[in-house]
C-alpha cells in the first residue's frame, strides 16, 4: 500500500526539479478567512473521524474479549462497524482534499507550466465540484428514502439515515473544499494574466 | 408507505429507456404480431448465484417463455451474482427504475418490510407449497400488506422451502446448546427468534454466509435447506439440527416505470406468466432442491442431521412466543391489522 | 450503438479525465453516471447514485482497511522500521553484500507488518543507505535494496491491496490474504539472493565489512520481537479462524497501539499523525473503491466484461499468452497509474477472463499484486524510487539503473508463480 506523496522530492539528473503547484500554496497566496475557516471544519471532521475510528477499534476489541472470555460478543458488532465505517469514510474526505492527497494521476500536471497546472486545477476541480454535488443532493434524497421506509440495522435495529445525514454532512463538506480550491486557482490565474 | 414512492416520481422517463434497446436490429423474431407492440429488453438482476438452479430450472426458461408469449417482443437479460446491486439493494434499484426486474428478499431490509415478516413465521410451515398458498391468502385478505410494495409492481411472491439451523462445529440439540453461538440470520424476526432462543444472531444476506462461516465470524446460520447447495456451504458444515425453524420469503418484483411501458398485450402475457401460478411453480422447485440436497449433498459433505424430539420442538417455540406477542403489538401500534394477520397465519399454518 | 461500444467509450473519456488530472474516483463516477444514464436512464441513473455511495463504504468485508493501514502507522512511528534493520544488519554483517541483503530482508519484513511500501522505503532511505553509503557500496545498489523490499507489503499480509482485490471479485478475503504469504516470503528470498549474487559478480559494488554492529543479539532480538509476535497474533489469527479479517486488522492495530503506549515510543503527537494519516489514506482509499462499485455496475450493463470473457475464450491463445498479455497492460498502466487506482478499473475485467480460463480466482489476486508491484518501480511514476531518490540523494536515473536486476528478479518471481499456482492457493485451502 503506498500513499502519494504531496509533490515529489527534486531530483538531480534531469536537472530541472518538478515544481508543481500545491494547494497549501494556493491557500497562503489567495486564501482568505474563509478558506482558513473551511479548513478549520474539515479539520474538526476529520478529527471526529479519527475519534470515531479509535472507538470502533476498542468496540470491536471488546467483541472479541467478550466472545474469547466470556462467551459473549458484543451485540450487533458487524452492522456497528459497517455504519462506524461510513462515518469515517465520509468525514475524512474533505481534508483528504484540502491536501490534494485524492489519487491524482499527475503525469501531464508536473510537466505543465504553472499557468497550465491552474487551468487543469480549474478544470478538474469544476468536473469534481458538479460530481460531488450530485453524489451529495444523492445522499440526500437517500435518506429521506431511507428515513420514509423505515430502514435500521437487523440486529440493534439502529436507524440508517441519520448515518446517511452523517455521510450527506461529509460529502458537503467535501464538494466546498473542492469548491474553494478551485476558486483559489481562477484567483491565482486571473493574477498571472 | 407514501413517501417510498418518491424516488420513482423523479424517473419519468423512463418508459423510453426500456425502448431504446428496441431501435437495435431485432434478431430472432421473424413474423412479429403487431400488437405486442415494440420490442423491449428488460434487465433483471438478483443478488444469487449463476448456478442457482432457481436461475438455471426457472428463470433461464422462464425467460423464454416470456419471449414466446409476447412474440418475441419482451427480451429479459438476466444479471445474477448482484451485478447490477448488491443484495440490500436489489428492491430499491428496482423500485426507482435502474433495474427493471428484481429477485430478492424482503428480509434483506431491516425495517422496510416489517409486515412481510410474518410469513416466514418461526416453526410454523411444513413445507414450501404450504407456505406460498399461506402468503397469498394473507396478500389477498389484507391490503396493509400489499402497501408494504406500493411502489413496484410485484409480479410474484414465494416462500422457500423449510429452513433449519446448521452448524460448523458444535451440534445443537437443545436450546442450551444455542447459548453463545454466533448465528447467521436471514431477517429481522429471525434474529429476535434467535436472540429470545438465546444464540448471538447475525444480520446477514445469503450471499456472505460462505465467507461469514469458513472464517468463523458466524458459528452457525439459519438458511433454507435447499439454498444450502446454492451457497456451497457442505464443506464448511457439520451439523444440521431439522427444526423446521422458518420458511424464507422472496419477492419478484418489476418497476412500475417498466411494467407501465409494455403494451397491454405484452402486461397481459406477463401476468399470465407471474402471480401465484408461478409463486407455486418457484416454491415446487425450491421443495424438490431441497430433496435432492437432503438426498445427496448433505450425505456427501457429511453433515449430520440432528432430529429435534417433540419436546424440545416445543420449548423452542415456546421461547419465541414473545417474539410473535411483540410482533402483533408493534403492527397494531401502527394501526395495521397484526392480531387478525397472526390469526389466519396460525389457521393456515395448522397451528 | 451497441452497450459494449457504449462502455469503451465511456472507459476512454474516464482514462482522459484522468490524464487531466481530475480526481481518479471521480472520474470513474462520472462515466458510470453518465455511462448508466445512457444505457438505462439519466433518472434511474441519479437514483441508484446516493444509495450506491452510501452501501459503497458500508461493507464489513472492507472494514478491514483503516485497521490495516492504522496498524502500519502505528509501527512505522514506532520506529520499527528501522529496528529491524539494525537487528538483521547484526546477523548478516559478515555476509559480503550484506547491508544491502539486511536491507532488503528488513524493508519487506517492515513492510510485510506495516503494509505501506512508502515508509518501508523511506525509513531504509534514512537508516540503511547511509551507512552502506559509509561502507563504500555502489550508490544504485544502496538506492535499489532500500526501494525493492518494501513493495512486498502489499503482498504479504496485512495487505490492503489484497483486501480491495477480494471485495472487488468477492473472493474470500481470509484466502486471498493468506495466499499472499507464501509468494511474499519466496520472493523475498529470491530478491536478497540476487543482491547476494550481484555482490558476488561484481566485488566492486559492495566491499567488505569489518566493522561489527553494536547491538548485541539479544539487544536485536529485543528490539524487533514485536514485529513477528503481532504478525503471528493477527495474521495466525486469521489463518486458523479465530479473527475475521477485520479482527485481525484490530487486533494487529490494537497490539501496535499497546506496544507503542507501554513502551513510550509513540508520544501524543506520533499517535495524532497516525491517526490522521490513517483516515487520510482510507478516505482516498474508499472514494476510490465507492467509485470502483458504481463503474462496476456500469461495466455490467454494458456487458463488457461477459463479451470480453467470451472473446478470450474464442481467440483461443494459450492460457500463458494471455497472462502475459494481461501482465503487459498492468505494467504500461503501472508506468502512468497509482496501483490502487489500477487494481480498482482493471480487476472488474480482467477477473472474468481468468475465470473463464479456468484459473483459480484466490491465486489471480496474488498475481495482480504482483504485476502492480513491478509498476512501483518503473519510470517514470515509480512512487518509491521518487521517495527513495529525495530522500538519499541518490539520482533517480541510478535509483531505476540499480533496481533492474530486482525488477527481473519479480518478473521471475510472477513467472514462478504462475506456473506454480500452488505457492499461492496451497495454504488458504489448508485454512480452517
Ligand atoms: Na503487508
Ligand atoms: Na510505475
Amino acid at each position: 500500500m503506498t500513499e502519494p506523496t504531496p509533490g515529489y522530492p527534486g531530483d538531480e539528473e534531469p536537472a530541472e526539479p518538478v515544481r508543481a503547484v500545491t494547494a497549501e500554496q494556493l491557500r497562503e497566496r489567495h486564501g482568505g478567512p474563509l478558506t482558513r475557516a473551511l479548513v478549520r471544519v474539515n479539520t474538526v471532521l476529520h478529527l471526529v473521524a479519527g475519534v470515531v475510528m479509535v472507538a470502533l477499534l476498542l468496540w470491536t476489541v471488546g467483541d472479541i474479549v467478550g466472545r474469547a472470555v466470556f462467551s459473549h460478543p458484543l451485540r450487533g458488532t458487524i452492522e456497528m462497524t459497517e455504519l462506524a465505517v461510513v462515518v469515517l469514510v465520509y468525514l475524512g474526505l474533505a481534508l483528504t482534499e484540502d491536501r490534494d492527497r485524492h489519487i491524482t494521476v499527475d503525469l501531464l500536471y508536473v510537466r505543465l507550466g504553472a499557468t497550465g497546472q491552474l487551468v487543469l486545477r480549474v478544470f478538474a476541480g469544476v468536473v469534481a465540484f458538479v460530481v460531488v454535488s450530485v453524489m451529495t443532493w444523492r445522499l440526500w434524497q437517500y435518506a429521506e428514502q431511507l428515513d420514509a421506509g423505515g430502514f435500521t440495522t437487523g440486529i440493534l435495529r439502529i436507524p440508517l439515515y441519520p448515518v446517511a445525514l452523517l455521510a450527506v454532512l461529509g460529502s458537503s463538506a467535501f464538494a466546498l473544499a473542492i469548491l474553494s480550491k478551485t476558486i483559489l486557482a481562477v484567483k491565482a490565474l486571473a493574477e498571472r494574466n | 408507505a407514501d413517501d417510498t414512492n418518491e424516488p420513482t416520481t423523479d424517473q419519468q422517463a423512463g418508459a423510453d429507456v426500456d425502448a431504446e434497446p428496441g431501435d437495435e436490429p431485432a434478431d430472432d423474431a421473424p413474423d412479429q404480431p403487431e400488437d405486442f407492440g415494440p420490442e423491449v429488453t428488460l434487465t433483471f438482476g438478483h443478488p444469487f448465484p449463476p448456478t442457482d438452479p432457481i436461475q438455471t430450472t426457472v428463470w433461464e426458461p422462464w425467460v423464454e417463455e416470456v419471449r414466446d408469449a409476447t412474440g418475441g417482443t419482451v427480451n429479459i437479460e438476466i444479471h445474477a451474482g448482484g451485478a447490477l446491486a448488491p443484495a440490500p439493494q436489489v428492491y430499491e434499484n428496482t423500485a426507482v427504475g435502474a433495474q427493471d426486474l428484481g429477485w430478492t428478499m424482503p428480509g434483506y431490509t431491516p425495517g422496510r418490510f416489517p409486515i412481510s415478516q410474518i410469513i416466514e413465521a418461526p416453526f410454523m410451515f411444513p413445507d414450501a407449497q404450504v407456505a406460498t398458498e399461506a402468503a397469498w391468502e394473507l396478500w389477498e385478505e389484507f391490503p396493509a400488506f400489499q402497501e408494504e410494495f406500493s411502489d413496484v409492481h410485484v409480479l410474484s411472491m414465494w416462500a422457500m422451502d423449510t429452513g433449519d439451523l446448521f452448524t460448523r462445529d458444535q451440534p445443537v440439540q437443545t436450546l442450551e446448546d444455542l447459548a453463545g453461538l454466533t448465528i447467521r440470520s436471514p431477517a429481522p424476526l429471525q434474529s429476535q427468534a434467535l436472540e429470545a432462543m438465546g444464540a448471538s444472531a447475525v444480520s446477514q444476506p445469503g450471499p456472505e454466509i460462505h465467507d461469514a462461516v469458513e472464517r468463523g465470524v458466524i458459528d452457525g446460520y439459519k438458511l433454507a435447506n435447499s439454498a444450502t447447495r446454492v451457497f456451497d456451504l457442505g464443506p464448511s458444515t457439520g451439523y444440521r439440527t431439522a427444526c423446521n425453524c422458518y420458511t424464507g420469503a422472496f419477492v419478484f418484483v418489476m418497476s412500475q416505470l417498466a411494467w407501465d411501458s409494455l403494451s397491454p398485450a405484452q402486461q397481459e402475457a406477463l401476468a399470465e406468466l407471474s402471480g401465484p401460478d408461478l409463486g407455486m411453480r418457484l416454491a415446487e422447485r425450491h421443495q424438490s432442491a431441497a430433496d435432492e440436497v437432503e438426498a445427496e449433498y448433505w450425505p456427501e459433505h457429511g453433515v449430520e442431521t440432528i432430529e429435534l424430539p417433540d419436546e424440545e420442538f416445543t420449548r423452542w417455540r415456546d421461547a419465541v412466543g414473545p417474539v410473535f406477542d411483540q410482533w402483533i403489538d408493534e403492527r397494531e401500534a401502527e394501526g395495521v391489522p397484526g392480531q387478525q394477520m397472526a390469526d389466519l397465519l396460525f389457521d393456515l399454518a395448522g397451528f | 450503438m451497441a452497450f459494449e461500444l457504449v462502455g469503451l467509450l465511456g472507459i476512454a473519456v474516464m482514462l482522459l479525465l484522468i490524464a487531466l488530472r481530475v480526481p481518479v474516483a471521480i472520474a470513474m463516477i462520472v462515466v458510470a453516471v453518465c455511462g448508466y444514464s445512457f444505457i438505462v436512464t439519466p433518472d434511474a441513473a441519479l437514483a441508484r447514485l446516493g444509495a450506491d455511495a452510501f452501501r459503497g463504504a458500508s461493507m464489513y468485508s472492507l472494514s478491514v482497511i483503516p485497521f490495516f493501514i492504522f496498524m502500519g502507522m502505528l509501527l512505522a512511528n514506532a520506529g520499527l522500521g528501522r529496528d529491524a534493520y539494525l537487528s538483521l544488519d547484526r546477523f548478516l554483517w559478515r555476509v559480503k553484500g550484506g547491508l544491502a541483503v539486511a536491507t532488503i530482508g528488513a524493508s519487506t519484513m517492515f513492510a510485510a507488518v506495516s503494509g505501506s511500501s512508502v515508509a518501508s522505503a523511506s525509513t531504509m532511505s534514512r537508516v540503511a543507505v547511509p551507512q552502506m553509503r559509509r561502507h563504500g557500496y555502489d550508490d544504485g545498489l544502496s538506492a535499489a535494496s532500500a526501494a525493492v523490499g518494501g513493495t512486498l507489503g502489499a503482498l504479504i499480509p496485512p495487505s490492503a491491496l489484497l483486501v480491495l482485490y477480494g471485495v472487488l471479485t468477492q473472493e474470500p478475503i481470509g484466502q486471498v490474504l493468506i495466499a499472499g504469504f507464501v509468494p511474499g516470503v519466496l520472493t523475498a528470498m529470491l530478491l536478497m539472493t540476487t543482491a547476494y549474487l550481484l555482490v558476488r559478480r561484481r566485488p566492486g559494488l559492495a566491499p567488505a565489512n569489518t566493522e561489527r554492529p553494536g547491538v548485541t543479539v539479544i539487544g536485536a532480538i529485543r528490539r524487533v520481537w514485536p514485529v513477528p509476535v503481532i504478525f503471528a497474533i493477527s495474521m495466525g489469527g486469521l489463518y486458523f479462524g479465530f479473527f475475521t479479517p477485520t479482527e485481525s486488522g484490530v487486533a494487529g492495530a490494537f497490539l501496535a497501539l499497546m506496544y507503542g503506549l507501554l513502551t513510550r515510543r509513540l508520544n501524543r503527537s506520533a499517535l495524532g499523525a497516525s491517526v490522521n494519516e490513517t483516515i487520510t489514506v482510507t478516505a482516498q482509499i474508499f472514494l476510490l473503491m465507492i467509485a470502483g462499485q458504481m463503474f462496476g455496475f456500469f461495466l455490467a450493463v454494458t456487458r463488457i466484461p461477459m463479451w470480453l470473457g467470451q472473446t478470450v475464450g474464442e481467440i483461443d491463445l494459450t492460457p500463458w499468452l494471455i497472462v502475459g498479455i494481461i501482465f503487459l497492460i498492468y505494467l504500461a498502466l503501472g508506468a502512468i497509474m497509482d496501483e490502487i487506482a489500477i487494481l480498482v478499473i482493471m480487476t472488474p475485467m480482467m477477473y472474468p477472463i481468468i475465470i473463464d480460463l479456468g484459473y483459480d480466482g484466490v491465486w489471480f489476486g496474488v498475481v495482480t499484486i504482483m504485476m502492480l508491484l513491478t509498476g512501483l518501480l518503473t519510470p517514470p511514476i515509480g512512487l518509491i524510487t521518487f521517495v527513495v531518490s529525495g530522500l538519499t540523494g541518490i539520482s533517480l536515473g541510478k535509483v531505476f539503473r540499480g533496481l533492474v536486476p530486482f525488477w527481473l528478479t519479480l518478473c521471475v518471481a510472477i513467472a514462478v508463480v504462475i506456473a506454480f499456482p500452488a505457492l499461492a492457493t496451497w495454504l488458504p485451502s489448508a485454512m480452517r
